[in-house]
C-alpha cells in the first residue's frame, strides 16, 4: 500500500468522526463550533514562528559560516540554546513580554516565541552545516568560471541549503506542535492567560474532564499534522532531493498519491522569488558601502544592548538569589539526580525496544510499509496532547511514576526509532553480503555487524531523545487535573512549583540554570565524544 | 568436477514489469579452472555469480557445489566484493577474524590465519590498520586475504580490480594468478566477472561470454595461452579481438 493512501485514510476517518461529532451533537457542547477557528489560529502562530525560525536560520547560520571570528562565539551559543530546555524559561519569557506588551498581544507574542525557540535552532545548525559543507570541486568550480557574489549567493549558497532545511523544518515542525500545545494557556503567578487554539482548547477540555471534547479536539490537530504532511513535506522532500549530491542516480520511491508536479512548481516559484529577494539585498548591500555601514553598527548596536540588557538582569537576579538562596534550592542537586534517574530509566526502556524494533522495520519491507506511516502518524501526535489521557488512567488505576515514565517515554521513543530505521538502512548491501557468505549469523552478527552499524543513528538518536525526554520532564513531573494537583519529586516539579504553584522568580531562574547546566555536563562527557568516535570509526565511507 | 550450473534462469519483478536478467545459463566449474564472466553491461553476469555463491536465488534451476545444492554459508566457496565491503568498525587482523569465526576458529588461531594470509596479499606491517587508513589497492589486498583466510575451494570475484588503479591492479592480478597456481594455497578455482577483455584473456582458462539481457551463454572459450602470459603477444590480441567479436 502506498504511504499517500494510507495517510488519506486516516485523515478521510478521523474527519468523519470529527464531522459526526459536530452534526449529531453527542455531546451537546457548544465549543465545538469553535474548533475551526482554534485550529486557524494555531496554525497562524506555527505559520508565524517558523517564518521567524527560517528568516534567523538563514542569518545565523550563513554568518557563522562564513565569519570565523564570529563563528567562535555563534556556535557555543547556539549549542548552550540548544542545550535550555525551552519550556522551562518559558515563563520567565512571558513575564518579560507581558511586562512590555501588556495583554493579550504580549502573551501571543510570548506564544509565538516559545515555538520559535523550538524551531530556530537545528534549523541554524542545518544551514551551517550545509555551507560549511559545500563540496570542495563545487567552490573551486565556481572560482574558476568566475561564479561570485549574487551569481554564487543564487547558484551555490542558498540551493545547498534546501535538504537540510526542509529535513529540518519537518523537525522543528513536529518540536512546534508540542510547544504550541503547551504554549497557549500561561500561567504566571496567579493569572493565568488563555489563548484561543487547539492546544488551549485540548489542555481546558482534560481538566475539567470532558475527554469526549477533548478527542475531538485532538483529532482535528491530528488531521492538520497529516494535512501538512501530505500536501507539503512530503512533495517538499521530494522537491528538495534535487539538491543533493548524490551522485549515485538512485531514485527514492514516488510515495504520492496524485502528481506533485504543481505543489513542486510552487515550491519552486517559492524558492525563486525568496532567493531572487536575497539577491536584491545582497547587491543592495554591496552596491551601498554606506547603507552597508549603517546597516552593520544599527544591528550591532541592536544585538550588544540585548545582550547586554538580558546580562543585567540575569546577573542581578543571580546576585540577588545568592545572596538569599530560596529554601528548596538546597533540594535542587537531589531533584536532578531523581529526574536523571528517571530519564536513565526510560532511556533503557526506550533502547531496549526501538533496537529491535528498528531492526525488524528496516529489514521488514511488507512490515515496514503499513508500520512506518502508522508510526509516523502516532509520532506526529504531540505527545503533550496524550499526558492528560494517559494521567487519567494511570492516577486511576495505578501509580504517578508509571504515568511519568510513559509520558517521557512518548518524549523519547520516536527519535530514537526513527533514527535507528534509517541507520539500519543506510548500511551498505555489501556488508550483509558478507555477512551472509561468510556465514555470519545470530550473535556474531549482531555484535560484529549490526550494533556497529547503528551506533552512529544510534548516538544522534539518544542526543535528540535525550533532548526531547528533559523538555517532556517539565510537564510529567508535575500535573493539575480537575483542580487536584500530582506530582513526583524532581527538578521539573521544583521549576513547575515555582512557576504555577507558589511564583518564586529565583526558583525558576536556579532549576532552569541547573537543568541547563547538567544538560550540558552530559553533552560534553558523554554524548560529544561518542558523536566524534561514531563519526572517525563507525561510519560507512 | 566442482561446481554446476543447471538450467539457471532469474526474472526481476520491478513496478509491476518482469525483467529476465538470465537465461537458461548451463556451465560447469572443474578443479583448477580459472573462469572470467564477460559480458555487455546489464547483461546479468554479477546477478549470475550471486546465484552461484547463493547471495540470490535462480527462478528456476540450481547451482551445485559437490554435488549438493549451494548455500551461502558454504564456507568453501568465498566471495571477493568490488568495493572491499570491509567493516569499518574492524582493522585489517578483525575484519579477517570476524569471518573465521563462524568456522569455529577463536583465538590464537585464527590470529595466526589471518596472519598467514595478510602476509601472502602483502599487507603485513598494517595487521592493526584500520580499512579507512588504507589505499583502494590495499583494501582490497584485504579484501582478498579476508576470502582466502576461509580457504575456499572456490573463490568468487565480482569485477575485483574495476575501483583500483591500472598499476595496482596488474600487480594484485599476477599475485592472485601465484596464489591460484600454488596447489599448497586455496583456492582450486576461481570464478571473476569482470568487463575488462584483456583483463578476462590474461588470466583466465576459460571464458564464459554472456549476450545481452537476457543473458545467455554465447560461448565457453579454453584459452589455450601460455603462462605467463605476454600482453604485447600477437596470439594474445588475436583472443582479445575473438571475445570482442563474440560479445558485439
Amino acid at each position: 500500500m502506498k504511504k499517500g493512501y494510507f495517510i488519506l485514510l486516516i485523515i478521510i476517518f478521523l474527519i468523519s468522526v470529527t464531522l459526526g461529532f459536530y452534526f449529531f451533537d453527542f455531546f451537546d457542547f457548544p465549543e465545538i463550533e469553535l474548533l475551526p477557528y482554534y485550529a486557524v489560529s494555531s496554525f497562524m502562530r506555527m505559520g508565524i514562528a517558523y517564518f521567524l525560525a527560517l528568516c534567523f536560520a538563514l542569518s545565523y547560520g550563513y554568518i557563522a559560516a562564513t565569519n570565523d571570528a564570529a563563528k567562535k562565539l555563534m556556535l557555543p551559543v547556539l549549542d548552550v540554546l540548544q542545550s535550555v530546555p525551552i519550556l522551562g524559561f518559558f515563563p520567565a519569557a512571558v513575564l518579560l513580554f507581558i511586562n512590555i506588551i501588556p495583554g493579550r498581544p504580549g502573551v501571543e507574542l510570548a506564544s509565538v516565541f516559545l515555538i520559535f525557540t523550538s524551531m530556530a535552532w537545528n534549523m541554524a545548525f542545518g544551514v551551517y552545516e550545509s555551507l560549511t559543507m559545500i563540496p570542495k570541486d563545487l567552490v573551486e568550480a565556481s572560482d574558476s568560471f568566475g561564479i561570485r557574489g549574487w551569481q554564487r549567493l543564487e547558484s551555490l549558497t542558498l540551493p545547498v541549503c534546501v535538504p537540510k532545511l526542509v529535513y529540518n523544518s519537518v523537525m522543528s515542525w513536529s518540536a512546534g506542535w508540542f510547544f504550541l500545545v503547551a504554549s497557549e494557556i500561561i500561567s504566571s503567578g496567579s493569572e493565568t492567560h488563555t489563548l484561543p487554539g487547539i492546544g488551549s482548547f485540548l489542555i481546558e477540555t482534560t481538566y475539567s474532564g470532558k475527554i469526549a471534547l477533548m478527542l475531538v479536539g485532538l483529532s482535528v490537530l491530528i488531521i492538520m499534522i497529516l494535512l501538512l504532511e501530505l500536501f507539503i513535506w512530503k512533495p517538499m522532500q521530494s522537491w528538495a532531493d534535487k539538491f543533493t549530491f548524490d551522485y549515485s542516480g538512485e531514485k527514492k520511491p514516488g510515495e504520492f498519491i496524485f502528481s506533485t508536479r504543481i505543489l513542486k512548481n510552487s515550491f519552486k516559484l517559492i524558492f525563486e522569488t525568496f532567493s531572487k529577494i536575497m539577491v536584491v539585498l545582497y547587491i543592495v548591500f554591496h552596491k551601498f558601502k554606506l547603507l552597508k555601514t549603517i546597516l552593520k553598527s544599527f544591528s550591532f548596536i541592536v544585538l550588544f544592548s540585548t545582550i547586554a540588557y538580558l546580562t543585567y538582569i540575569f546577573v542581578n537576579s543571580l546576585i540577588k538569589l545568592i545572596l538569599i538562596l530560596p529554601p528548596d534550592a538546597y533540594s535542587i542537586p537531589l531533584a536532578i539526580v531523581y529526574s536523571f534517574l528517571r530519564l536513565g530509566v526510560t532511556y533503557i526502556i526506550c533502547v531496549a525496544w526501538t533496537i529491535p524494533a528498528a531492526y525488524y522495520i528496516a529489514k521488514n519491507k511488507k512490515a515496514s510499509s503499513y508500520l512506518m506511516p502508522l508510526m509516523e502518524v502516532v509520532a506526529s501526535i504531540p505527545a503533550i496532547a496524550l499526558f492528560p489521557v494517559i494521567v487519567l488512567f494511570f492516577i486511576r488505576y495505578g501509580d504517578m511514576e508509571i504515568a511519568a515514565v510513559i509520558l517521557i517515554l512518548l518524549g523519547m521513543q520516536w527519535y530514537l526509532l526513527f533514527n535507528l530505521i534509517a541507520g539500519v538502512k543506510t548500511i551498505p548491501g555489501d556488508m550483509e553480503n558478507v555477512a551472509a557468505s561468510f556465514g555470519i549469523k545470530g550473535k556474531l552478527y549482531w555484535k560484529k555487524v549490526i550494533l556497529p552499524a547503528m551506533f552512529p543513528s544510534f548516538v544522534t538518536g539518544s542526543i535528540t531523545a535525550w533532548g526531547g525526554g528533559w523538555n517532556t520532564l517539565i510537564v510529567a513531573e508535575y500535573i493539575v487535573f480537575k483542580g487536584q494537583e500530582f506530582h513526583l519529586f524532581g527538578i521539573g516539579y521544583l521549576l513547575d512549583k515555582a512557576t504555577f504553584g507558589t511564583p518564586d522568580s529565583g526558583m525558576v531562574i536556579l532549576s532552569v540554570i541547573s537543568m541547563t547546566v547538567t544538560i550540558i555536563i552530559l553533552n560534553k562527557l558523554i554524548w560529544q565524544p561518542l558523536y566524534r568516535k561514531a563519526l572517525s570509526k563507525y561510519k560507512f565511507d | 568436477m566442482l561446481a554446476e550450473i543447471k538450467n539457471v534462469s532469474k526474472t526481476h519483478e520491478s513496478n509491476g514489469n518482469t525483467i529476465q536478467a538470465l537465461d537458461n545459463i548451463n556451465f560447469s566449474v572443474e578443479d583448477n579452472d580459472f573462469i572470467c564472466i564477460v559480458g555487455p553491461s546489464g547483461c546479468g553476469k554479477s546477478t549470475l555469480l550471486r546465484i552461484i555463491v547463493g547471495l540470490e536465488r535462480p527462478t528456476s534451476g540450481e547451482v551445485l557445489f559437490k554435488g549438493e545444492p549451494i548455500s551461502t554459508d558454504n564456507p568453501k566457496v568465498a566471495m571477493v566484493f568490488q568495493n572491499f565491503a570491509l567493516f569499518p568498525w574492524l582493522n585489517v587482523t578483525e575484519n579477517i577474524e570476524l569471518v573465521l569465526e563462524p568456522l569455529e576458529l577463536r583465538g590464537k588461531k585464527a590470529e595466526n590465519k589471518a596472519c598467514k594470509y595478510i602476509k601472502a596479499v602483502g599487507l603485513d606491517g598494517f595487521e592493526k590498520v584500520y580499512p579507512r587508513e588504507l589505499s583502494g589497492g590495499m583494501k582490497q589486498r584485504v579484501g582478498f586475504a579476508r576470502a582466502l583466510a576461509v580457504e575456499p575451494v572456490l573463490l568468487c570475484m565480482d569485477e575485483p580490480f574495476s575501483s583500483l588503479d591500472a598499476l595496482t591492479s596488474q600487480n594484485l592480478k599476477d599475485e592472485l594468478l601465484m596464489l591460484w597456481a600454488d596447489t599448497s594455497m586455496p583456492p582450486d578455482a576461481v570464478i571473476m566477472v569482470t568487463h575488462n577483455i584483456e583483463e578476462a584473456v590474461y588470466m583466465a582458462n576459460r571464458i564464459i561470454i554472456l549476450s545481452p539481457r537476457p543473458g545467455k551463454v554465447v560461448a565457453d572459450l579454453r584459452i589455450g595461452l601460455e603462462r605467463p602470459r605476454n600482453r604485447k603477444d600477437p596470439e594474445f590480441y588475436r583472443w582479445v579481438d575473438k571475445v570482442y567479436s563474440l560479445i558485439v
